[in-house]
């Protein structure tokens, strides 16, 4: 609770209407409610956390600045998913397209500049077993979605990883719903491909 | 899902790709990330007070420099030209009241101070350096020692609310 308003209960309009009327901790709740899935969906694009950290502030900057226009009859999670996605996608257009790396990007120079561009496989706090082949899968799977298409990628993240329905995804991403349809389904038929040795 | 007729069969209810896609965790940026956003972000001013400012500016709107000096003059104008059609309209009666009007202010300034403010200022007077006198004090040295008594004090409060001034020494790093 924050001066008497339910943070937690409150609604995303609620908490922008809030933001509107120059409450500080309304941004503030804004930015904790979306910092991981604008930063995962950012650095699952762009493959590289400074990046994705500066995209992600930027993403974020831009939303609340001009959050004044935004209009209640939207949702406020495709409206920030859309500057991020945006962001990312000019990102990867006014880069070289390097090849995929779980290890770290290609021009990664240093051990620091390999870390930071190498993918983190979440850890799920299981015992070591399942850890381990969690991690295992975790590996595969980030580096097949990786190896996505940009499009494909965005679709599969914002369906499987933010859960978001194929309506949605159609606006963040400015397609037709037909399109995402069959991108998702493409996007599953290349994971599946790629994920082949994994198979039971 | 629903599922396109043109698309090849690929079953989305695949288990390893349902298994790997559920593996897909979300990551967080570094620590201070909503410190470093929120410092850039510009927080609106309050509903009601941006009511009244743009209401204020709504009329204000448009109004230069250029713009109230030009009112201002023609104001100015307007007000001389009515006062010069006025005087010299009725200058005669205008310069009668003046001349009575003056005449009967002047007399009554001069006897409110003759007859009122004088005398009871010499009362006042007489009352004070007699007290004084009683106090063993002259009247000249008690005026004199209450202005040294201000002066003293006001730099002393000075002195006393003054910010303490920065020195070079060893940083707190504590704080």
């Amino acid at each position: 609770m924050t001066g008497g308003w339910d943070l937690a209960a409150a609604s995303d309009q609620q908490i922008v209407a809030w933001a509107q009327d120059g409450e500080e901790f309304a941004f503030r709740e804004l930015v904790r409610r979306y910092q991981r899935p604008v930063f995962s969906l950012i650095y699952r694009m762009v493959r590289d956390r400074e990046i994705a950290e500066d995209l992600a502030q930027e993403t974020f900057v831009k939303v609340l600045n001009a959050i004044d226009s935004y209009r209640p009859e939207h949702k406020f999670s495709s409206w920030i998913f859309k500057i991020a996605n945006n962001a990312a996608i000019d990102h990867l257009r006014r880069r070289e397209p390097d090849l995929l790396s779980l290890d770290g990007a290609p021009d990664a120079v240093s051990a620091e500049r390999r870390e930071a561009t190498a993918l983190q496989v979440r850890d799920h706090g299981e015992s070591p077993l399942d850890e381990l082949e969690a991690r295992e899968l975790g590996s595969h799977i980030e580096a097949a979605v990786a190896g996505l298409r940009p499009e494909y990628r965005a679709c599969i993240l914002l369906r499987h990883v933010e859960g978001r329905p194929y309506e949605e995804i159609a606006a963040i991403l400015d397609l037709p719903l037909g399109t995402v349809k069959t991108y998702i389904h493409r996007a599953r038929a290349e994971l599946r491909d790629a994920l082949g040795p994994l198979r039971d | 899902m629903h599922q396109e007729s043109n698309l090849p069969r690929v079953p989305d209810d695949d288990p390893a790709t349902e298994r790997a896609l559920n593996a897909i965790g979300r990551f967080s940026p570094q620590r201070g990330f909503e410190e470093r956003v929120v410092s850039r972000v510009r927080v609106p001013l309050p509903h009601w007070l941006r009511g009244a400012r743009d209401y204020a500016r709504s009329l204000t709107s448009g109004v230069t420099g250029w713009v109230v000096l030009a009112t201002f003059s023609l104001a100015t104008a307007a007000a001389w030209t009515a006062a010069a059609v006025i005087g010299a309209q009725y200058s005669g009666e205008v310069a009668e009241v003046w001349r009575q009007g003056g005449r009967e202010i002047f007399r009554v300034v001069r006897g409110d101070i003759a007859n009122d403010l004088l005398p009871l200022w010499g009362v006042a007077r007489a009352e004070v350096a007699q007290w004084l006198g009683s106090l063993g004090l002259d009247p000249q040295t008690a005026v004199v020692g209450y202005g040294a008594v201000m002066l003293v004090s006001a730099v002393g409060l000075r002195w006393l609310t003054a910010e303490p001034r920065k020195t070079r020494g060893p940083v707190d790093v504590a704080s």
